[in-house]
């Protein structure tokens, strides 16, 4: 029998527990060739609408999704050779050189990485023309992107898979040569040591857990980022020490509590539970880390897409402005009639329209301060009429009204001056805190005449003309097409402004549906990698297990007991770490709260309730599945 | 209702036979019967091979015999559906292994604890019972460590215990001394002596050692899946040996060790 032969019944042998590593490796293969395939299409470099956007987003992703699945793999393919170090310690007995020995890890590898990549890779070609089709949607181009599996797509994939398989397999490699034969075959004789803690280590736990939630919920705007790195760090060691220790602790106690512990499933449960406790809490903490990792980044992604797509809907004061400065500026008026025609003819509605010839100056006052726009009352009280909105009354012709600064603390009115080259004007101005009349936030209302008179004599350069549109709709693809029509007519170039809220609102949500899409995919080989720890764990504990029960049936303790205890003991494995994960993430969710200055939580928690039914759904897969392992016979 | 004759165990007629369509059959019992009354103490002797693994197992219900019955307490256990047996395991019989079968994850006191708190017993009746029992078997300085903390007789000790804590109709005991050096034997062999002494508990226990099988007040040898003889002790446990060392030089093909 050659070697490749012995590395194909290992692996056979074994396949079990490669199971899940050649799944997530697979599955890790498959996203990453769908993101090349956009990022190296042809037609995207030649630019689609929004290309650049997703281009930008499946690199990013791509480059996130080949690091994480290396120190993925690194781990997992680690504990896959230190569960079978007395298998090599046998072949080196029976007479394997050390030169076979690694050949023999060399084919191994060969043979999984030529596996996961052919399914990876076959897969992905499987899923490609959905995958353009997905984005072709998002992106709501008129025709669907084609489909694109070319050469290079092939070469990144195998290349990049390659080069990560090859650095996991010599890694292997050194595990297994650096332990002589002895020492390999001893390895798999461990006692499980009796369930001890330091009561100081479970303290340190608690003490970085509160810490860091306190910092994360507490913390200021202004540091909350700098924050990030020491409240993540803290809270990563306190959950470990706290699973590991703290946990013991728990269990101890509810084991003392006679009453409570001396009832059959409590008994059988906690007992199992404290007992594989130092081996499993590896796993649980790195479970409850990645799902904390995973909901944190969707929710702040998700979060972004939704403040991005609420700010463009918000943060425009109307549908449409186009704003000239300077010496062009008197024209705007005239060619703003003939925009609202067009608009007309495009079949949109226009129920408002305004256009106002104006000046900028500078106001200064207690609180406010800054250069302001000049806006006659008449149009101010007009915008709040159509907008529904109370309007203050009309100022006296010395005094004003300020309006988008929002809320200010001083005094209100306050006295201001307001200078417009060798112009002033002295008076008070009454704070009104509603929202903003144009882009330009800053505007001060002044009496009709008053603003007649400063705006008469204002200099060139300081000219500003504004036109707003109100139309209906103002979302969608008829009023892109109009909003389209009036800017190729609007010479941006020399400086005007054109802001669309339909074409911005577009803009905004397929830039992020399309990165929100990339991050559901690359936040998948995450998920994909959380379960399989689980599956690693389950399958190294399923043959102690299987006595375990068996010893159980025979003192003649029922199969519904048993299952009930095994269930328990999965729900455990699976969802403690998923809830720590959860409450992580709430405390994530509540910083970034405070960083965007705007609560994202209800964002987060909509994110989660997705995963957690993914979750769900494979708790109840594996749970059928191990208690079918488990063989107890009927 | 229990049975209130001093017959605890009946088995008539047993036969296994292993293996099935177009398969060599192996008939591992042959028509055996064998009744045990309340407070004996029998030994199940024989080659390797005989069938005494079988035969303790129908016995324990957890296998089931080709023909034949198994009754204990006067409850026909073939007549039992598994969740019955399962029950009826729990609650009437108390297991002694080779290997002592304890659980890891729960400390001797524990362990010797799990009958009861699977029938649900208050704790302080399970205190008093486990303390007690273990005054009685020597390891109550021993009963809140695990089992691989302490010695092999020890952890059998504590099997011991758990087999009899509930106070079953029978016991049933599979090669008890086999992982036991001789000391060890011995004092478990003592200990198993006074629970069928004092408490006045049944044991039926399947070994090869004749030291061990001394201890018995009746031993049975079976072979070729049939009985084969049976002696009961008289005075001393010194010549009850003797007397099992000639039967078993009678029956040859070895004591059935490993």
């Amino acid at each position: 029998m050659d070697i490749k032969r012995v590395a194909w019944s290992n692996l056979w042998r074994n396949r079990g527990r490669y199971l899940a590593y050649l799944g997530s490796a697979a599955f890790a293969v498959m996203v990453y060739f769908l993101f090349n395939a956009v990022v190296l299409h042809p037609d995207f470099q030649s630019g689609y609408r929004g290309a650049r956007y997703a281009v930008a987003a499946m690199r990013a992703g791509a480059v996130v999704v080949a690091a994480f699945t290396f120190f993925f793999l690194l781990f997992a393919h680690g504990s896959l050779i230190r569960f079978r170090r007395r298998e090599f310690g046998l072949m080196r007995l029976m007479g394997f050189t050390r030169g076979q020995l690694v050949r023999l890890l060399l084919w191994e590898s060969v043979i999984t990485a030529a596996a996961s990549l052919a399914v990876g890779s076959g897969l992905g070609l499987l899923f490609a023309r959905l995958f353009f089709m997905a984005i072709s949607v998002i992106l709501d181009l008129p025709e669907p992107i084609p489909v694109y599996a070319g050469a290079p797509v092939w070469l990144r994939t195998a290349g990049v898979f390659g080069a990560i398989f090859a650095a996991v397999s010599l890694q292997s490699i050194g595990e297994v040569m650096k332990h002589s034969i002895a020492e390999l075959l001893r390895s798999r004789r461990r006692t499980k040591e009796p369930p001890t803690y330091s009561r100081g280590k479970a303290v340190l736990g608690t003490v970085l857990l509160a810490v860091g939630y306190a910092w994360a919920a507490l913390g200021d705007q202004e540091h909350m980022f700098l924050a990030s790195m020491p409240v993540t760090a803290m809270v990563s060691v306190g959950t470990y020490l706290l699973i590991h220790e703290g946990s013991i602790a728990l269990l101890n106690r509810l084991r003392r509590n006679e009453r409570g512990f001396y009832r059959p499933v409590p008994f059988l449960h906690l007992s199992q539970l404290l007992f594989k406790l130092k081996d499993n809490a590896r796993t649980l903490t790195s479970v409850s880390l990645l799902v904390a990792v995973i909901l944190t980044a969707m929710g702040t992604i998700y979060s972004v897409y939704a403040l991005a797509r609420e700010d463009a809907l918000r943060g425009q004061v109307h549908s449409l402005e186009i704003a000239r400065f300077g010496a062009g500026a008197a024209d705007l008026a005239a060619e703003a009639e003939g925009f609202t025609m067009l608009l007309e003819d495009q079949g949109l509605e226009v129920p408002h329209h305004w256009s106002l010839l104006t000046a900028w100056a500078d106001l200064s006052s207690q609180d406010l301060m800054g250069s302001v726009i000049l806006v006659p009352y008449s149009i101010y009280r007009d915008m709040r009429e159509a907008a529904g909105q109370p309007a203050l009354p009309a100022p006296e012709p010395d005094d004003a009204l300020a309006v988008g600064f929002g809320p200010v603390s001083g005094a209100n009115p306050q006295p201001y001056v307001l200078t417009l080259e060798d112009q002033r004007l002295e008076g008070l101005a009454h704070v009104d805190e509603g929202r903003s009349l144009f882009y330009l936030q800053w505007a001060l209302v002044v009496a009709d005449e008053t603003f007649a008179r400063l705006t008469a004599q204002a200099p060139e350069d300081r000219r500003i003309a504004l036109a707003a549109w109100d139309t209906s709709p103002d979302l969608g693809r008829q009023a892109i097409a109009a909003h389209s029509a009036v800017r190729e007519h609007v010479d941006t170039g020399s400086g005007d402004v054109f802001l669309s809220r339909a074409v911005r609102y577009d803009d905004q949500v397929s830039q992020w549906s399309i990165v929100l899409f990339m991050a559901v995919f690359a936040s998948l080989v995450f998920f994909a990698a959380c379960c399989s720890l689980i599956y690693f764990r389950l399958s190294a504990e399923i043959e102690d297990d299987r006595r375990y029960y068996r010893r159980l049936s025979d003192l003649g303790v029922g199969r519904d007991l048993l299952r009930q205890v095994n269930r328990r003991q999965l729900v455990t494995l699976f969802f403690v770490p998923f809830l720590i994960g959860s409450v992580h993430f709430t405390f994530a969710m509540r910083a970034l709260s405070i960083t965007v200055g705007y609560s994202v939580i209800h964002y987060g928690w909509l994110m989660a309730l997705g995963y957690l039914v993914l979750y769900a759904l494979y708790f109840l897969a594996v749970q059928g599945f191990y208690w079918r392992s488990l063989r107890l016979g009927g | 209702m229990r049975d209130t004759t001093t017959r605890v165990l009946i088995a008539q007629g047993l036969t296994k036979i292993y293996g099935s369509r177009g398969r060599a059959v192996t008939r591992a019992l042959n028509n055996l019967s064998l009744a045990v009354d309340r407070g004996e103490f029998v030994g199940i002797m024989g080659p390797s091979g005989s069938g005494k693994t079988t035969l303790l197992n129908l016995l324990a219900t957890i296998d089931r015999p080709t023909s034949g019955t198994v009754t204990v307490e006067g409850r026909d256990t073939s007549r039992m559906s598994e969740r019955e047996l399962a029950l009826f395991r729990r609650k009437r019989l108390g297991f002694v292994f080779q290997d002592f079968n304890l659980l890891d994850s729960l400390t001797l006191r524990e362990n010797m604890a799990l009958p009861l708190v699977l029938d649900r017993q208050p704790p302080s009746l399970i205190r008093q019972r486990v303390e007690a029992l273990a005054q009685r078997l020597g390891i109550q300085h021993v009963l809140d460590r695990f089992p691989d903390e302490v010695s092999g007789g020890e952890q059998q000790r504590a099997a011991a215990g758990r087999a009899v804590i509930h106070e079953p109709a029978l016991v049933l005991a599979d090669e008890p001394t086999g992982n036991l050096d001789s000391r060890s034997s011995q004092a478990f062999m003592e200990i198993l002596r006074d629970l069928n002494e004092s408490l006045n508990v049944t044991i039926v226990m399947v070994t090869h050692d004749p030291f061990a099988a001394s201890y018995c007040s009746r031993v049975l040898f079976i072979r070729d899946g049939a009985l084969y003889n049976e002696i009961h002790r008289g005075d001393g446990r010194q010549a009850f040996f003797q007397q099992i060392l000639d039967v078993l030089a009678l029956l040859g093909g070895g004591s059935g060790g490993h």
